[in-house]
């Protein structure tokens, strides 16, 4: 590969891209509930096969050096099934509360972008050209799913507005950034990681409305049905993004 | 920076709005459920409550003769007020009524057992104070199988701190031996409703494991 051009090894963001990601993240919230739940490898093992299936996911991204679709959001599922393992684990097995790990998260992602913008002088998305870069870029997203996933089940256990109640309180959060990044002026990388953290809830209650039984509040189409649905739903969009080169961009 | 603050507000307004919405369309929880919970079916019960109490303070000093002479009292009262009472609510009549069948029994043995006496007294005024057979719930405390699954609010306990209780329970051999399976299961089922972020319903199979230690 050439060294003077220098491609973004991350897509830009499209509605496409929004859509994708929610898809992931709700394939993400079923996957975890059936490998914990249905696998009987119980929680910690799940929890560090799927870690370990991210790691090579990740090697693959990284060795793109470009964006390629399936690399991507490979490691994005990944990362969403994982995300949710870790939340799970460290209110399970190390009964740390929500309300710790939510600000153990905030923490986390403040203290990444401080250190991005440290060493990098700037947050942007459409310049992720270096491994520095990218691997600033990849920690942020771990930080912000795992915070989507405390906060979302924070409010969940505190407020109890069911799976459909949850979906529309952070449908809203959503519209109301992107009315604020359309018509208010909000800054578009600020937009874009805060609608990141918001979509993992909105993805995640969406999740549990179609899969849980009915007798729970849910529609009852079980795990392993609706993490079918999203994982074709996804592959279909990535094939379409490889061959029309969605998102492509350099750097 | 005003960016901050904006984003601040894009978040707090669409949530403000949501929690508007909701109590404006749905009732409170709590007060949902307070709404729920039947009144007294069979009125003030206080002039029997205070009979009882009084029984209760004699036969704790060991005289069951003046404990059994004022317990006439309420059987008396307690005649005197049936035909009104089982026409309010048959079920709640029978209720209290049995358990004052087994005070009277208790203390006009031929040797009364004063552990028995006091054992069937505390059994009548909690047939007092809830004759409906409704958890007598302090505030809006909501209970499974007589174990506490929520906050004073009726918001369900974090699911997490009831299943650590319920491990603990069967770790530390509080739940027989007999019951430990039965127990493992609540605990899985708890955990896969935890897990799908139904608090509600994995508080309830926690109590009913819970509920076991007493078995």
């Amino acid at each position: 590969m050439s060294n003077v051009v220098a491609y973004n090894r991350v897509p830009k963001v499209t509605f496409d891209f929004w859509l994708i990601k929610l898809m992931a993240v709700t394939m993400g919230e079923t996957a975890a509930d059936y490998l914990a739940v249905n696998m009987g490898l119980g929680l910690t093992a799940t929890s560090l096969i799927m870690a370990g299936v991210l790691i090579v996911a990740l090697i693959a991204q990284f060795a793109q050096k470009r964006y390629v679709p399936w690399a991507y959001w490979l490691a994005v599922v990944l990362i969403s099934i994982v995300g949710t393992l870790v939340t799970d684990n460290m209110v399970d097995n190390f009964g740390i509360t929500l309300i710790t790990s939510t600000l153990l998260f905030t923490v986390a992602l403040s203290a990444t972008f401080a250190l991005w913008y440290n060493s990098e002088k700037t947050l942007s998305i459409h310049s992720i050209f270096s491994n520095r870069r990218e691997a600033f870029y990849w920690l942020a997203i771990l930080f912000t799913f795992a915070l989507g996933t405390a906060a979302g089940d924070l409010v969940a256990e505190q407020f109890a507005i069911g799976y459909l109640g949850t979906g529309i309180l952070f449908g809203m959060i959503i519209a109301s950034l992107a009315l604020g990044y359309f018509m208010l002026g909000l800054d578009a990388i600020l937009g874009f990681w805060l609608a990141y953290i918001f979509t993992r809830p909105l993805g995640a209650s969406f999740g549990d409305l179609l899969s849980q039984p009915r007798e729970y509040g849910g529609f009852g189409l079980g795990t392993i049905i609706t993490s079918a649905i999203f994982l074709t739903a996804i592959a279909a969009i990535v094939i379409y993004m490889s061959v029309t080169h969605e998102g492509e961009e350099l750097a | 920076m005003k960016q901050i603050p904006l984003a601040l507000i894009l978040i707090a307004a669409p949530v403000a709005l949501f929690f508007a919405g909701n109590a404006y369309l749905v009732p409170h929880p709590a007060e949902a459920a307070a709404a729920a919970k039947p009144s007294q079916s069979l009125g003030d019960l206080s002039a029997l409550k205070t009979i009882i109490a009084d029984v209760d303070k004699i036969a704790n000093t060991g005289d069951i003769v003046a404990a059994e002479k004022r317990i006439t009292d309420f059987e008396s009262a307690w005649d005197d007020a049936q035909s009104k009472l089982q026409a309010l609510n048959a079920e709640a009549w029978g209720v209290v009524d049995g358990a004052a069948d087994k005070v009277l029994k208790a203390l006009r043995a031929k040797s009364p057992d004063t552990a028995k006496v006091a054992e069937t007294l505390t059994a009548l005024s909690v047939a007092l104070d809830n004759p409906d057979g409704v958890p007598a719930a302090a505030g809006g405390e909501l209970k499974v199988s007589g174990i506490v699954v929520s906050d004073a609010n009726g918001h369900a306990l974090p699911c997490e701190v009831m299943i650590k209780s319920l491990k603990e329970a069967i770790t530390t051999n509080k739940i027989a031996q007999a019951n430990s399976a039965a127990a493992n299961d609540f605990v899985a089922k708890a955990l896969e409703r935890c897990n799908a972020d139904d608090d509600t319903h994995a508080d309830e199979f926690s109590a009913q494991g819970l509920a076991l230690a007493s078995k």
